[in-house]
Formats: structure tokens, sequence, C-alpha cells
């Protein structure tokens, strides 16, 4: 280089001049925004006040607590070895023991790749406004599919209270639709009234079962018995129960416990899943949507079997249960139907026989008597009825039906006997808690009197668009209310009348944290839904699919970034109380929902304080301090966590010294403390045992305090403030479901013609994700392709060979996915994984990453239950060939 | 630096640039006053200003959305000039291209296009097109703030800098990494000025470490990636240049060491 020049003839002291001149014009140029891309001086002299130095870098790697905080149902333990803000690398629970009777929280493949949720490359950085949207010409249709500029939060914060400003002047009380809690604090302190959704998501019908006097498995864990008493089953029955898709973490592994303590598992699911396999089940195919008439034959089979008692526990019938028969009727009904002679076909002539189930269900007859059997009172019998079969159309009645079986063999209120829902959110392990999270203390935080107007997920929408809706919040009261609230919500309600639709005018919508164009029926409708309004905001982590419909986006940060937590504390696993703590500092430019709110706040005059005056070190101190748990004695309780003068100060927080389980420091370190069991400690949760032991001193909380064959409050409840215009009966009747396996015949002619939908499509929860959460990130999509299943049998008739790119669609909407031929699957129906981001060919209009809500419909039925399982459907090679996940950008916007 | 001086200085400068005829007026550059052949001496002093001021315009080029004051010393002739003095096909291109490119700038919506592939290329929301980290291309893929950007962090620190918003940016972003190139550079000139010949040495072979094992492993990279991205208005293009750019300061930067290292013997 330097032999180059010197044979070069030019003037060299003008060059120099020149490019002297040129370099301190540039390094004039001042760079606008933060100061993410410069370097500055970090030596002792030269930092700015506060500013990190060089010397204090060395900062040894060490081990934080980071539990997963997603909703899965597993409430694993992760951690993260952190050095200088760096992740190096991952772990899990390797320190505790690890064997039939207790757990490691070992973390999942998901829980392994949480790194991609706080580090990964698309995260959102910086606050960002659609290019061609501005407040004087929005340009709506664009949505989803303009380019993007980044803005300062300033700039986001002016913006979104200007219009939030106009919209609330101009068009008054719910013209804001808000998804997710994360912009509530602020409506709320502006005195807004605005409307947000409900939903029944997870639990399907199994959404209020405290009108039953049952728990619904998540908020009220009083349903099943404890996971060491499932040891005591001869028999475990369960419907769509399917842990080792949907929940991973230690669910499987505790219904491993019990096959391996003799429980023999016989499991109704149209695939044979994973669960079956691991658990040697026997596998009882059933066709989607109809567990509520096997359920009902084998209650027939039970009747007509019995003699003298050697099925049926009369005893328990008589003195437990009202409206089985003619001689038990509870006061409160209003007709005299009972459900024995329901199920005789006294009252429409059709006995619910196992030959008419086997039409609807696709189950042998012989088989449900077999299973009836089984189900006698002689056996030792556990009933799951998972919230899986229960998300269905028209199956109101399915969780009254399932315990009514349960009823009948008197598997309820003893040893080795279990009755109610299943869900991943207590990991499986049901009973009240054995260690409980502390309090953290009042935040100091004021509110105004902004309030929120609910509609269902099912209608919302159809009321973005201007279709009335019904704004009953009445079952999403209901469900949080549980067994022993539901009197309270129904006093505040008039159930002799049907509830009056409204309409609202919806001009914009704030989604924060929750993803409804992946997890809400009708995403097509959806999308035309979000391109009618005057603006839309979305904050988040992702660009998810539901942001990218917004015109202004808001980078939030994880809980890796904030102060710390108890994370999903009532929903985890009993035995165990994780705990979070934030290691890093947050990612570019994000900020805590919280943050971000103050920021917004600030541009109507709000004052921070009213977010809070308590720090939330102090709080999170606050609540491990108080947190406590249980002695030996299964009776009196402890503090968790011990606390010196020293561990006060390295906290920087208010505090007194205190005697604990374990030290504060080893808590905050490991992340997790774990209750040992062992078969025949005080720890053990029979439900419901001491109503059957004497029920007139314990009743349960349903209206006459008896388990109710017949329950008038239920069918009032859905009457008057239902979604559906038939009446339902205090009894459980079998209702035909919207989108079944009726309507996949025309004029639901059974064995008639077939229509254009034939095939029945469910929704599996898949490995991939958590519902909507982690389908972005690279290592999982590798993993788990996401395809279409699909039964040999029916694809062969189809022409469809092993990976050809098929099209999925219903009368709603249509994807595209690779095809996975098995056997495993009932013919007749097709399982489309449950919550990738949906991602539409705007020139065609076709969804291309197999999302299964954007071929479902807006369906309000019954108590507006989400009917994810009921879907009809066809299936048809298509001419393209789409890529496989993991070869496409995480996020596609630009085609 | 004092901003009120900088913002002086800038706009005599600025115009300076902008208006390159007012320049080439005067120097033709080449032949205007005596030619003569330069030495060795010389030609190490121009090599490490030219440098040093094509550090500083490509750490700015990559730091945010561009601004007119930007592409007015980018297009201005004299960065050209800079670029093909090192020779190689691609840099002695550059003086033509950035004459087109100047000329496009002037066109209605030509700098709102050319944010817009910045924002496309480097920003997001969506994934970027081009992700300006270096973990990105040399760890597991799709993360930030990994192992190798500790490693980078360090190479800062040795020279007793660090990110204005530590820990909340990746330290081994393309700007940031610039920015260290940059401020290397300069501080070798001012070596070179002031007869220091250890820290001359000593920033010429850490600049030499930190391209060998930083820049160059991903630069290549990021910019073959860029060219596939259906835009094209300008970064894909300076990607291309800063790749050729860094090879051959590799080279500048061997030569300069082998006198760097002869001074300092002469000294000892």
């Amino acid at each position: 280089m330097i032999e180059d020049l010197l044979n070069a003839k030019f003037s060299r002291r003008d060059f120099l001049k020149g490019t002297v001149a040129a370099t301190a014009a540039v390094a004039g140029l001042r760079i606008a925004g933060g100061g993410e891309n410069r370097l500055y001086a970090a030596e002792e002299d030269t930092a700015p006040a506060g500013a990190p130095i060089v010397n204090d870098a060395a900062e040894d790697g060490k081990w934080v607590a980071a539990p997963c905080w997603h909703n899965c149902g597993g409430k694993c333990l992760v951690r993260a070895y952190v050095k200088d803000g760096v992740i190096v690398r991952q772990g899990t629970d390797d320190f505790n023991t690890d064997d039939d009777v207790n757990r490691q929280q070992r973390a999942c493949l998901r829980g392994f790749s949480q790194q991609y949720q706080a580090r990964g490359l698309d995260r959102l950085k910086y606050p960002m406004k659609r290019k061609n949207w501005s407040p004087d010409n929005p340009n709506p249709e664009l949505r989803g599919q303009d380019e993007w500029e980044r803005i300062s939060w300033d700039e986001a914060a002016a913006y979104i209270h200007d219009e939030v400003e106009r919209i609330n002047s101009t068009y008054g009380d719910n013209s804001i639709l808000t998804f997710g809690g994360g912009c509530s604090s602020l409506l709320n302190k502006l005195d807004i009234n605005y409307l947000t959704t409900w939903t029944t998501s997870s639990w399907g019908t199994w959404f209020a079962p405290g009108v039953l006097g049952w728990g619904d498995g998540c908020n009220y864990y009083d349903c099943q018995n404890d996971r060491l008493d499932f040891m005591n089953c001869d028999y475990v029955v369960a419907f769509g129960y399917n842990p080792a898709w949907s929940s991973l973490g230690n669910a499987t592994n505790y219904a491993l416990s019990w096959k391996k303590a003799g429980a023999k598992f016989i499991i109704f699911d149209p695939i044979y899943t994973d669960t079956s396999a691991i658990l040697d089940a026997q596998w009882v195919p059933i066709r989607p949507g109809t567990d509520m008439a096997a359920m009902m034959a084998m209650s027939y089979v039970l009747l007509e079997e019995d003699q003298d008692g050697s099925l049926i526990d009369w005893d328990f019938l008589d003195r437990c249960c009202l409206g089985q028969d003619k001689d038990h009727m509870p006061s409160d009904v209003k007709s005299d139907e009972n459900y024995f002679d329901y199920l005789r076909g006294e009252y429409d002539g059709i006995p619910k026989t196992p030959e008419w189930a086997e039409e609807l269900c696709g189950v042998p007859a012989d088989t449900l008597r077999e299973v009836a059997r089984i189900l006698g009172k002689d056996n030792n019998v556990a009933i799951l009825s998972s919230w899986a079969s229960a998300r269905t159309y028209d199956t109101e009645q399915l969780p009254q039906t399932a315990i009514c079986l349960g009823a009948m063999g008197g598997h309820i209120g003893k040893s080795g006997n279990s009755v109610g829902p299943t869900a991943w959110n207590h990991t499986n392990n049901f009973g009240p808690r054995l260690v409980k999270a502390g309090s953290g203390g009042s935040s100091g935080a004021t509110g105004g009197s902004g309030a929120a107007t609910l509609i269902c997920d099912n209608q919302v929408w159809k009321a973005v668009k201007g279709e009335p809706f019904n704004p009953t919040a009445i079952w999403n009261d209901l469900n949080e209310a549980g067994p022993d609230g539901w009197k309270d919500v129904v006093a505040g309600y008039d159930l002799t009348k049907r509830v009056e639709y409204i309409t609202a005018p919806i001009k914009m919508i704030w989604t924060t944290n929750k993803a409804k164009l992946t997890t809400c029926e009708g995403a097509k409708e959806g999308v035309e839904a979000m391109r009618s309004v005057e603006f839309v905001v979305g904050q988040g982590h992702f660009l998810t699919a539901t942001n990218k419909y917004a015109d202004i986006v808001l980078p939030i940060t994880t809980n890796w970034e904030r102060e710390g937590s108890y994370v999903w504390e009532g929903y985890m696993n009993r035995d165990i109380l994780l705990i979070n703590r934030g290691m890093l500092d947050p990612f570019f430019e994000s900020k805590s929902d919280e943050e971000a709110m103050i920021c917004i706040g600030e541009k109507f005059g709000l004052a921070p304080e009213m977010w809070g005056t308590v720090s939330e070190k102090q709080r999170l101190f606050n609540a491990v301090a108080t947190s406590t748990v249980i002695k030996e004695d299964g009776q009196s309780w402890e503090n968790l966590v011990s606390v010196t003068e020293e561990d006060i100060e390295e906290w920087g927080v208010d505090g007194q010294p205190q005697e604990g389980r374990i030290p504060i420091a080893k808590y905050m370190a490991d992340g997790l403390y774990r209750v040992d069991r062992h078969i025949g400690d005080n720890f053990g949760f029979i439900h419901k045992k001491e109503f059957r032991d004497d029920p007139e001193g314990h009743p349960i909380s349903t209206s006459t305090g008896k388990i109710e064959f017949a329950s008038q409050s239920w069918a009032d409840i859905l009457n008057s403030q239902g979604y559906s215009e038939e009446e339902y009966s205090a009894i459980p009747k079998y209702r035909v479901p919207t989108q079944g396996y009726e309507d996949t015949f025309v004029d639901r002619e059974l064995g008639g013609e077939k229509t254009a939908y034939p095939l029945q499509c469910i929704n599996p929860h898949y490995q991939r994700r958590s519902h909507s959460i982690f389908d972005n990130v690279p290592w999982l999509r590798e993993v788990c392709p996401n395809p279409v299943f699909l039964a040999k049998k029916d694809a062969q008739e189809r022409g469809i060979a092993e990976g050809d790119t098929v099209k999925i669609s219903s009368v709603y909407g249509e994807t595209l996915r690779k095809a996975y031929l098995t056997a495993r699957l009932m013919p007749g129906v097709v399982g489309l994984p449950h919550g990738p981001w949906i991602r539409v060919d705007e020139s065609t209009g076709i969804d291309q990453s197999g999302s299964e809500n954007y071929i479902t419909g807006q369906v309000a039925r019954g108590l507006g239950c989400s009917g994810y399982n009921t879907l009809n459907v066809e299936v048809v090679k298509y001419d393209e060939e789409i890529p496989d996940d993991v070869e496409i950008p995480q996020t596609i916007l630009f085609e | 630096m004092d901003h009120g001086f900088c913002r002086g200085l800038f706009s005599v400068l600025f115009f300076v640039i902008s208006h390159p005829k007012t320049l080439c007026q005067k120097t033709e550059l080449q032949f205007t006053e005596e030619v003569k052949a330069i030495d060795r001496e010389e030609a190490c002093e121009l090599l490490l200003v030219n440098r040093n001021y094509l550090y500083q315009l490509m750490y700015k080029a990559f730091a945010r959305e561009p601004d007119p004051a930007f592409l007015s010393i980018l297009t201005a002739p004299h960065t050209g000039e800079c670029f093909s003095l090192l020779g190689g096909e691609v840099l002695e291109a550059v003086p033509a291209y950035l004459a087109r490119l100047g000329a496009e700038r002037e066109k209605e919506k030509a700098l709102e296009d050319i944010k817009e592939e910045y924002t496309r290329l480097f920003v997001g929301p969506i994934e970027p097109e081009a992700p300006p980290w270096e973990s990105v291309y040399v760890g597991e893929g799709g993360l930030l703030f990994q192992e190798s950007t500790l490693k980078v962090r360090e190479c800062y620190r040795r020279f007793g800098l660090l990110p204005e918003e530590y820990r909340r940016v990746a330290d081994d972003s393309l700007a940031l990494e610039l920015a260290f190139m940059a401020e290397l550079s300069q501080r070798s000139v001012d070596a070179f000025e002031g007869k220091e010949v250890g820290t001359l040495s000593q920033t010429l072979e850490a600049a030499r470490d930190f391209l060998t094992e930083h820049l160059l492993v991903w630069i290549p990279q990021l910019s073959r990636k860029a060219a596939k991205a259906k835009t094209d208005r300008l970064y894909p293009r300076l990607l291309r240049i800063l790749d050729s750019f860094l090879k051959k300061d590799l080279e500048t930067l061997n030569d300069l060491l082998v006198m760097a290292k002869k001074g300092e013997n002469a000294h000892d």
C-alpha cells in the first residue's frame, strides 16, 4: 500500500487538507436519538457521573433464577448463568432429588429456549410507527403490510395522547377496545370507560363449574385429589388427556407414577397421544365434540346393568345428590325432568344407549359397555375430564355430565377415587398449596373511575364492525369467583330475563399482552376489524401477529429485565414455589408496561406517583419475607425464608430480621423451594371427603348443597345471560354441536351425504409453543416443524403424500401446511396445531402459517365458549409448495 | 468537545464539501501545485489520515438513518477519492457510484427511501433483513448479547471505552465496532503527529487484531445478506464498499505496522 503511493504523483498536501476537513465535518455530525451507537471514555476521570467505568467491569458470572413465566402449565425452573449482562448458558433444577414421589422441576425445550424471549434478534427495540400512518391520514388498509419508521418514546407518547384524547372526546364511552391489561391502569386513571374482552380460552365449558360445586382446575384447585392419592386408583379414565404435548414439565411424570403404582389408564381421544403411549393406556378413539354422548351412554349402561347396587353407589346418590330421579328432586327446579329418565329416553324418545352414542362418537357400543362396567362402584376410579374435550361448541352441560357419571359409581370423596376437570395449571397436582407466596403490600398507586365493559372473544371482531354484542361479564366473574363466590356474582344479575345486546363505537384498539389475532377465533374477520378502526397501538416483546397490524408499537421488557416476582403463584404445582429474579438491563429502549403508561400519562399531566410510591424491590422483598411454608404436621406454618441484618443491607430495603426455613439468599439463588412429599405424609387431599362423610354438615357450594344432576342455577344463568336462543334444561342434555360431527352431513343426516367440509379439525397443543409464545424461536422451529396431522386413510383418499403442501379450508378461511400422515389419528379427524402467528398472503387471502384460528369463526353459543375443537374442514393438495417454517424469517412483513 | 465550536467548524467545512467545485477548482486535485513523489513517511501520514476519515464516515453511515448533511459529505467527490486511493475494483468504482448517488439524491423522496431501507435492513420492527450484530453471525444465530459480545466489550475496555448504553445495547453492533475502529484510527493519527511511536504501534496492532478477529469475520456475511435483500437504495452497496475497504485496510495496517515497528526500533 505504501509502495503504491510512493509512485503516485499528486498534491499530498491538498489531499491531506481535504481529508482532514472532511474528517472534522463527519466527526461533527450528530447522531440522532439515544446514545446506543456511541462509545464513551469510561475512565474514572472522564466517565459521566454514575456511569459504569472500565474498572468495575470484571464481574464474575453467577447463576440467577429465571423460571418460565409462560402459560403452559409446567411452571418449571429455568436458571441463567449471567456474566456482565450476558447470558452465558442456561440451566434448570439440578439440585433437588428426583424420584417418583418428588420430581425435579426440570425445564423443557421451550424453557431452554427462553433466551430467545429475552435476547432474540426479533425483540422490539424501539418505538416504531407505521410509515403511512398519520393522525390526519391513517391509511388503515395498509395495516399489516406497511413500512415502519423509528420514533422516540416522546413522539410515541404524544401521538397516543392525542389520539386517545380525540377518540374518547369524539366518540365517548366504549370507543377504545383493549386486549390485555397493559394499558388499563392509564385508562382507569383518565376516567375513560373502555372495552376489553373475556374468553373461556383453555377452559372450554369447564369455565365456571363453581355453580356445580367444583373448582375449575385453574383458579380453584378443589376439583381432584392430591397426586399421591392417585396411586391408589385401579383405573384412571380420561377424556382428551395429553399433558405430554400440552404442558410438558411434570404433569406426565406424575401420571406415570400412578401407572407404576398400578393404575390402568383408559384415554378417550381422537389421537393416540404420546401420553397414551407413555402410560400404556387403553386408547378409545372418539370423534371430537362427542364426549358428552359417550359419558351419557356409559351412565345409561350403569343404570341398565346395575343389579342391587352392583355398579351404582345408591347410598352415595341418596345422601349426596339431587336431580338423578323423581325421588330426589331439588326444591328449586322449574321442571320435573330428572336425569335418569332423560337417559332412559322418557322425554325425547331416545334412550342414550351405547348404540346411540356409537353413531355419534365412533366408539363401538361394546367398548362403551366395557368401560362403563369399569366405572362401577367396586373399582377405585378417577375420571379426568380435561378442558380439551370441553373446548367445543354446545357442550355447556359437559361438566355436569362428567360429574354425574362419576357420582353414579360413587367415585367422589374417597381415597383412590376422584372426579372433575383436569388441566395443567397445577401440573396434575391438586389440593391446597403447601408453600405460599407472601404479599408485597400496597404500591401506593392511586386510581380513577375508568372501567371496562367486557365482550366475549367470540363476538369481538363483529363488535368492532358495529354488530350488537352481549355485554354481560357474568361468565368472567363466575370464573374468578369460584365455588364459594358464585352466589354473590349471581346476586348482581337479573336471571329472569334475557340480557340485552348493545353496540359500541369502537374506533381504537390497544393491544398489550394478548395475542388476539392468534388465539381468538375468527382471525380472518379479525384482520378486517383491525383495519377498520382509526387507531391501533400495540405493545409487547415482539412484532407478534397482532402487533403487526398496529400503527404504533412500543417495546416492552420481559421478566428477565424487571426486578422480580412470583410467577403464576396460584397456578403452580402445590409442592413448589418459584421466584423470578430480574438480572438484565432493559433491552434497548424497552420499558415495562407500567413505565410505558407513566410515560404516556405524563402527556396527560398525570404524575408518575399515581402508579405507586413503593419501589418494586421493596415489594419483592416484602413478598418473599412474608412467604410461608407448611410444617410436617400439615397444620401449622412457618416463614419460608430467614433474613439477617446483612441481607437487608444488601437488598437496600426496609425490613426486619426473621427466622425461616431457608436463608433468603439461597432461595433467591435457587429460584425454587420444594416441599418434599412421602406416601402417608400429612399433606394429602381428598376432594369432597368431608362432604361425602357428612353432606348435611359440610354442604358443597351448589344452590342445594348437594351434587346437582339438575342444576336450575346453571340453566338460569345460561338462559338469561347466555348466547343461545334455545332453552337449557336443568339436567344435562346432549345438544348437536355447531361445527361438530353431525354438521359434516347435509342437513345433519347422519350417514347421509357429506358437506363440502367433511372432516373434523382439532387443535392439539404443540411442543413448539406455549399457546402463541415461542412460535418465533429458530431452534424450536427446527425441532417442531408444525405440520398438519392427517389420518393416513383420509390423505390417501385425497391423493396426499407425506410432506405435500396442503390447503385446509373451512367455511371461514383457508390456511396452508405440509402434511404429516399418521395412523395414530382417527380417520375423519385433522390435527392442526394451536398457536402459529398468522401470515396472510394478501394476494390470495390464504394464511401461510397454519393458523388454526384463521379458519375458525366468530361463533357465540351457550356460555360463549370457544369451540376450537369443533370445526369442519376439507383438506386438498395445494399446487405450490410452501417452505418449512425454519427456512423463513421469524416474521415476514415485506412481501 | 465543545458543541458550539463543533457547529461552527462544521458549517464552514460543510460549505466546502457540499460545494466540491470550490475545492476542485482550487486544487483540481492532483496537479495544481508542485507535484513530487512522496516519501514513505508522507505516505504513512496520508494513509493514516485517509483511513481515519473513512472509519469516521463509515461509523456515521451505519449509526442512524441518514440525514441530508451526511449524504452531502458522503457524495462529495473527495470521499470517492479517499476510497479509490486504496485501489481495487470495488473501491475504484466508488467515485462514479457516489456521483450517481449524489445526482439521485436530489430526487423527491430519495432520502425517505434510503431511510426506509435503513429501517428494513437494520432496525425492524420485524427481524431486520441484515442484522447488524456480530453475535448473529458467529453464535447460535438469532441471539444478541452472547459470549462473543463480551469479547468485543473486552476490546473496548482495554482502551478505556464502553458503550453509552452499556448493557442495554449489544456492544458488537456494526456502528459500535466501527466507532471503535474510528477511535483507534484517530488515536493512531494523533500518535503519529505527536511522534509517539509506541502508542502508534499499539493502536495499529489493536486495530489489526480487531479487524481480523471481529469485523472481517462477519462483515462479509452481513454484506452478502444485505445483497440478497429486496432493496438496493444505498446500504447493500455501502456494505460491499465497507467490506472491500476493511480488507484493504488490513493490508494498509500491516504496511503501517512494519513502518511503525521500524520507527520504534530506531527510537530504541
